[in-house]
């Protein structure tokens, strides 16, 4: 019997009901509503040249996302370094790892929640080569 | 004998020690047997999928190369400035702390200058060394890291493309369905690496359940040796075998699987006049021809079923042809009889080829795995070296994997599997997780990747910030520009800002393994310092200024030898997913140190710990709890220790896997048939490589280069290599190299067990030709031969008539020919057919930057006395 390939499996929802362990969640615990979100940066390697003190400090406004983050990073360091980070269409960041409160983010939108404490972005370039 | 294994044990011991090999990137699991300090026998362990408790005779001679006594055992200090081939380096011992100083110093002023001075190497063997290398250039700041011979032989185009079709570093067949698979210069479950053990034993059960396996190769040696049917075919024309059989399965045949091609391609898609998907003006969604309400709409709002394939349509005013149609119509200039021509493999048999293929495929049908049902396709078309390691490396290998999406055999039961692309991790903690997704035009990206970006989307050509130029060339991993014979030209040209000063080596033998040893030494000798983590005095440590003894495999300590799962340990198909360690069975000799450690000192030292520890948080996803801290002091088994934890619960540390060596747990059908379960689309029309190619064009044209377009099309082409284009009387062979199973890479040359069934193979250290050819031109077997190329490059040996080669194929065993003292066993034996290969952007690929690594040479007798 030919059977339309995809229309065979039933479940194809499978992968999507499933979150990736390490994707990065909101803060444990947002401010108040409306409230600035005061974010602590912290850029490895690469990004922290001389010019850098760790940790930058930043205030961005309630509902901040993390490409809120990095536009912050660009205006205050220039394109290139934000060349560096993110794909040229601004919303993907292919060749750098970036942990919000010290889970993976997986793209520009991640939000940024603060607790108590500061919210966290660490920032690191990972650019490798693998052969075999 | 290892004199401080007596320190190692303290009493009596007869113990099984639960390890991780490293004779091979395998990684096959292992059970070392140490009496009273000393291992005497090496097995492979049962309770692991990796490797399935099987070892090859690579695994169990690595106590001759733990016990070699020319391992090296004290840092060493060069005392000649000179550096070449033929310098003797003068070395001198010198004490740890001697050598961190001076490292330490010239690393921090590099670092304070421009980090990217520092380019790191490393040998692919020992995939659990890539971590803390990768981590320490990180957290350095430097982009350049390369893996010597490595991607630029195998990887550019196999990985590249497995990762854009399959999101995994390599392809295989599902072995345990399969029924029919087509091996173009592959060698998957016949040969080191790659799963290696573990494939082996599936290969075989599935030889005897009747897998019909066809191998194309220019010389019949381990995979084809076993097969049901050998194809000769001449040397790097394989693309044009398979384009052929596309073209009789499409177009003569008219078998494809469509609704494979219109709900998980990008075959639907229209494509405009500029080669582009044509895209909503509301939305950029490209567009199809939904056939249903004959409009052009955005591929997202139309049901896969009523996507048109063919045909000629009108969206934006343009007219456009779904990709499909582009492909159908590209596919009828490779007729069988024009394959016969590129080839040599008959008319007849390429129809026949194909024709088997397509039908064995059973479009349509299902199977239940484990209560599952799912899409059955049991066919596979696997490539890998042979295939791609030319100038038109990236079409080679795409059309082979073309065979296989035409009949969506592409992980699906039976199929062509990427291994292993998807894992949901441990049942009990959801680690490692990694799973493919959609780019907003609804093409997959990769769940994980180990190379300079993810392979698709590519990064947008830029300004080099790299020595390699990948900026410049996005499809490109690794780069021969590290060692090539134009480098200094084409640095200038892309204006580079700096050039690489310092070199940290760990392990790899860049004069054996890449290219001709001249231009390779020319780039060594450029560094103003280089550094040589190492088990002994290579011909590329000797071009170091210090050398640090190393440990070896039995002694080392790594937290996760299979890992990644989607690189070449872990075997494809269901069974087992299994996280192994590596433990230190025999303890330091002499003064050999863990380099993990001495990286984390160097770090210190140098005065970026924190980063490093950042770097090691982002490299092995530590959870937030099991981070690194700051700029804390760890040492290499605390690393280990947090990422055996983080991964796995509190309850198995470090501590629990010295015990068991191994966790294990079943891999589920939604893992490894999981492309029915994902909404991904992978492209069989490269829109985007035109793009690539523009962007790339705008930047070197202007500066004297021109961008050959041809290799920039959206659509797979056979484009000749340098060797196909000769025309010089008498080089009338084409010289190719392939990986003898007896070895791995150059490294396991100075093992005497292993060298001593080299000689006994007839193959391993001589130069094979056709037999009826050979006879024809007066060659007699054993005859001493030069081998030279069109440019005079030259390698000398003894010949091998075999009637298992392509009459114009002349087959070297790779990678032999050591001349350094420091590995006595390995010296002057074999050929090392790198010496043919020329480094320039001429011999290169143009878009993925892989070396061709075929050359038409002619063969004359030598004179007597060879060695």
């Amino acid at each position: 019997m030919s059977v339309r390939w995809d229309a065979v499996v039933k479940n194809k929802a499978y992968w999507s009901s499933r979150r990736a362990p390490d994707a990065a969640a909101a803060g444990t615990e947002a401010a108040g509503p409306g409230a600035p979100v005061e974010v602590q940066v912290w850029l490895f390697g690469r990004l922290a040249g001389p010019e850098v003190t760790n940790p930058l400090m930043l205030q961005l406004a309630a509902g901040c996302a993390l490409r809120d983050v990095i536009g912050e990073l660009g205006r205050r360091f220039g394109p290139d370094v934000l060349r560096t980070l993110v794909s040229e269409s601004g919303e993907s960041f292919n060749t750098c790892r970036v942990f919000v409160n010290g889970e993976a983010a997986r793209d520009m939108a991640t939000p940024i929640c603060a607790g108590p404490a500061a919210a966290t972005v660490e920032i690191i370039l990972f650019r490798e080569i693998e052969g075999g | 004998m290892n004199a401080g294994a007596q320190d190692f044990v303290t009493q009596r011991d007869d113990v099984w020690i639960p390890s991780t090999c490293a004779l091979c990137y395998g990684t096959c699991s292992i059970l070392v047997h140490r009496v009273d300090g000393t291992a005497i026998k090496i097995e492979g362990n049962p309770d692991s999928a990796v490797g399935k408790g099987r070892l090859c005779g690579k695994g169990v001679s690595g106590l001759m190369s733990h016990y070699d006594p020319n391992r090296l055992t004290v840092p060493l200090r060069r005392t000649n400035p000179k550096k070449g081939i033929d310098e003797d380096p003068g070395w001198r011992e010198i004490s740890w702390v001697e050598a961190l100083d001076e490292i330490a110093s010239v690393l921090k002023r590099v670092r304070a200058e421009d980090p990217r001075k520092l380019l790191i190497q490393r040998t692919t063997t020992v995939l659990a060394a890539r971590t803390p290398l990768l981590a320490f250039g990180a957290a350095f700041g430097t982009p350049n890291m390369s893996t010597s011979g490595g991607g630029l032989h195998c990887g550019n185009g196999a990985h590249l493309i497995s990762g854009i079709m399959h999101s995994s570093w390599s392809i295989v067949p599902d072995f345990e369905h399969c029924n029919y698979s087509i091996y173009f210069g592959a060698s998957k479950g016949h040969g080191a690496g790659h799963a290696s053990a573990s494939n082996m034993k599936l290969a075989a059960d599935a030889r005897t359940r009747g897998m019909k396996m066809v191998v194309v190769d220019p010389m019949c040696n381990y995979a084809s040796a076993k097969a049901t049917e050998w194809v000769p075919v001449r040397v790097g024309t394989d693309g044009a075998l398979a384009l052929a059989m596309c073209n009789v399965m499409v177009n003569e045949l008219g078998i494809v699987d469509g609704p494979y091609l219109q709900a998980k391609t990008n075959a639907p898609y229209l494509i405009g006049p500029d080669k582009l998907y044509a895209r909503d003006p509301q939305t950029n969604k490209p567009l199809v021809w939904d056939a249903s309400a004959k409009a052009a709409r955005p591929f997202t709002d139309v049901a896969a079923e009523h996507m048109a394939l063919e045909g000629d349509y009108e969206a934006n005013g343009t007219r456009c042809q779904p990709a499909f149609q582009k492909l159908k119509d590209h596919l009828q200039k490779f007729t069988p009889e024009w394959g016969e021509r590129i080839t040599t493999v008959s008319a007849a048999t390429i129809r026949r080829l194909g024709t088997e293929f397509a039908r064995e495929a059973r479009i349509g049908s299902t199977i239940v795995v484990q209560g599952v049902t799912l899409p059955y396709r049991p066919v596979a078309a696997i490539a890998f070296r042979g295939a791609q390691g030319h100038m038109n490396s990236l079409y080679n290998f795409l059309a082979v994997d073309l065979l296989n999406h035409l009949v969506g055999a592409a992980d699906v039961v039976g199929s062509c599997l990427g291994f292993n692309p998807t894992c949901e991790g441990h049942p009990e903690t959801g680690r490692p997780y990694h799973v493919p997704s959609p780019d907003a035009d609804g093409i997959m990206k990769a769940g994980m990747w180990m190379g300079y970006h993810l392979p698709y989307p590519p990064e947008k050509a830029r300004m080099p910030d790299k020595t390699g130029l990948q900026d410049v060339f996005p499809m490109g991993m690794c780069s021969p520009f590290l060692e090539s014979d134009d480098q200094e030209e084409f640095w200038q040209k892309f204006e580079l800002p700096y050039r690489t000063e310092v070199l940290i080596n760990w392990g790899a033998n860049l004069l054996l393994s890449i290219a001709n040893s001249e231009a390779v030494a020319r780039s060594l000798a450029k560094f103003k310092f280089m550094v040589s983590f190492d088990l002994f005095l290579t011909e590329t440590s000797n071009f170091a200024d210090i050398v640090l003894p190393d440990l070896g495999y039995l002694q080392q300590l790594d937290s996760r030898t299979s890992f990644p799962f989607f690189f070449c340990s872990m075997p494809g198909g269901m069974g087992d997913w299994s996280w192994t360690i590596r433990q230190p069975v025999l303890p330091p000799e002499g003064q050999q140190r863990a380099f993990q450690d001495v990286l984390l000192e160097l770090a210190e030292r140098v005065g970026f710990r924190a980063d490093y520890n950042a770097a090691f948080n982002t490299a092995l996803n530590l959870k937030p709890e099991y981070r690194l801290q700051g700029d804390r002091p760890y040492t290499w088994e605390q690393v280990c220790d947090a990422e055996l934890k983080s991964n796995f619960g509190p309850q198995r540390d470090l501590a629990w896997f010295k015990k068991k060596g191994v966790i294990s747990w079943p891999k589920k059908p939604e893992e490894i048939y999981w492309r029915p379960f994902l909404d991904v689309r992978v492209p069989i029309y490269w829109d985007f490589l035109v793009t690539v190619g523009e962007q790339t064009a705008a930047i070197a044209e202007p500066r004297g280069l021109k961008i050959p377009r041809e290799y920039y099309q959206p659509l797979p082409d056979f484009l000749p290599c340098l060797s196909h284009c000769c025309k010089t009387p008498d080089f009338d062979f084409y010289a190719f190299y392939y990986r003898d199973t007896m070895h791995t890479n150059s490294y396991t040359m100075e093992n005497p067990w292993l060298d001593e069934a080299a000689q006994l193979d007839p193959y391993s250290y001589t130069i094979a030709i056709n037999a009826d050819v050979g006879r024809s031109k007066g060659l007699r077997d054993g005859a001493p031969v030069w081998v030279e190329t069109e440019t005079g490059r030259k390698v000398r040996g003894r010949l091998k008539l075999t009637q298992g080669i392509h009459p114009e194929g002349l087959g070297i065993a790779a990678c032999a020919g050591h001349w350094a003292e420091g590995m006595p066993m390995a010296k002057d034996k074999g050929i090392a057919y790198n010496e043919l290969l020329e480094i320039d952007w001429n011999h290169v690929s143009p878009v993925n930057l892989n070396l061709d690594l075929c050359a038409r040479v002619k063969v004359t007798l030598a004179q007597e006395g060879l060695q």
